[in-house]
């Protein structure tokens, strides 16, 4: 089965129009057996995935692009209650405004899928929120730069914040704030390392501001 | 069940080292005002040929009342300004605004500032707000350079009563690991390449 992260209820905030694009953010450590009685620690963030990313994308971004410049953005058509289909994005949106773009990431290269998705939904209109706890017995993300492979399996955590919701008002996403976490096992140059990784799903970029930003096509 | 890691028990044992550093420093108040003003020293020029004081101008917040990036990127060259950055933080009092600041040192394109590395100690060891704390020290652990990592074991060993020294020196050892990245690069042409799937085997 494909991707079930994130559940929204309904369309989300900004007016009617239902939000798609959230910023994704990436921790991992991890420690490598490197030898026989060696281990090396080692970590990775995301301003890490993104400069691999960009070593791919070299010769069609813009030159000088940083990945300090740039957001990973996980993309999520329609927000079905159990959301499906996810594509990510590589965009820069700081800097001169020249230079930036958006372009889609190679599946082989960031990749989640999952599998069986619980929701817990509590519903709290005093307080004027709505929490949405979802447990994901199968979830699977995985990073693949160019030898570097990182990847989580069997991830079980996540919360979907809804905030702003009023009396008698139909529940709206509002933000999201989802974040997987648990141990994975990851592979440097065919090394084998145990660690955790941490995903989380955080700020959304709005419709028009990632509909704004040009193109990039993959030859 | 799994062992727990090395990185789940120092991220135990930070809040713990944080609570006690919370504790143990937390500054006293600030003492009143002299009464006596003819003891002061004069403050600079006299009122009428200073230069007025504007007051700062507004934030500007998005749809979520997160604070917009370019109100720290004056120049708009994309990366954060440290000055800029700083006094944004202080003038945000939400948790949300605050951790969404936090999660922007990233994009500072050397966030390894003295002065930025003690905005993010200050806020691990003292928010309120655990969200807040934890994204401090995320930012610590993620971003902050040799003078970040320097600065937070000087903070750690001299500013706390630190009870497990081993946690402590754990920590450290944590914050000095390279990047997988880097590491990637220092084992290349030493190893065979990894197979293109992620997928667990055993699945």
């Amino acid at each position: 089965m494909a991707m079930p992260l994130l559940a929204s209820s309904a369309t989300a905030a900004q007016g009617s129009q239902p939000r798609n694009y959230f910023r994704v953010q990436l921790k991992a450590n991890a420690e490598l057996q490197t030898s026989f009685d060696g281990i090396t620690k080692g970590k990775l963030t995301t301003n890490d995935v993104i400069n691999g990313l960009l070593d791919d994308l070299e010769l069609i971004v813009p030159s000088g692009t940083t990945a300090a410049q740039c957001d990973i953005i996980a993309c999520y058509a329609d927000n079905e209650d159990i959301l499906d289909q996810v594509t990510y994005y590589l965009v820069r949106t700081r800097g001169p405004k020249d230079g930036n773009f958006k372009v889609p990431i190679n599946p082989d290269r960031f990749d989640t899928d999952g599998g069986t998705t619980v929701f817990n939904r509590k519903f709290s209109f005093k307080s004027s929120s709505v929490k949405v706890a979802f447990q994901d017995a199968d979830t699977w993300v995985g990073i693949n730069l160019d030898g570097l492979t990182v990847g989580g399996y069997g991830l079980t955590k996540g919360n979907v914040a809804i905030k702003g919701v009023n009396k008698g008002e139909t529940p709206r996403l509002f933000n999201v704030n989802a974040s997987l976490k648990g141990y994975h096992s990851s592979m440097v140059d065919g090394v084998t390392a145990v660690g955790t990784l941490d995903v989380k799903f955080g700020k959304p970029l709005s419709n028009s501001a990632f509909d704004a930003l040009p193109d990039i096509l993959i030859p | 069940m799994k062992k727990p890691s090395a990185t789940a028990l120092i991220a135990i044992a930070l809040p713990v080292i944080a609570a006690v550093a919370w504790v143990t420093t937390r500054p006293a108040p600030d003492p009143p005002p002299a009464a006596d003003s003819r003891t002061r020293a004069p403050m600079g020029p006299p009122r009428a040929s200073r230069p007025p004081v504007l007051p700062p101008a507004p934030l500007l917040l998005d749809d979520d009342g997160l604070p917009e990036f370019s109100n720290y990127d004056p120049d708009d060259d994309g990366y954060p300004d440290v000055d800029a950055f700083i006094a944004v933080y202080r003038r945000v009092q939400t948790p949300e605004g605050r951790i969404d600041m936090l999660d922007n040192v990233r994009t500072f394109e050397t966030p390894d500032d003295p002065e930025l590395n003690n905005l993010l100690i200050d806020e691990a060891a003292r928010s309120d707000d655990a969200g807040v704390r934890e994204a401090a020290r995320d930012a610590m652990f993620a971003y902050g350079g040799p003078q970040a990592h320097a600065a937070l074991g000087q903070y750690l060993e001299t500013e706390t009563r630190v009870i497990d020294r081993s946690e402590l020196n754990k920590l450290l050892d944590e914050l000095s690991s390279p990047s997988l990245m880097s590491l990637r690069k220092g084992l290349k042409g030493n190893l065979s390449s990894p197979p293109k799937s992620n997928r667990n085997p055993s699945e």
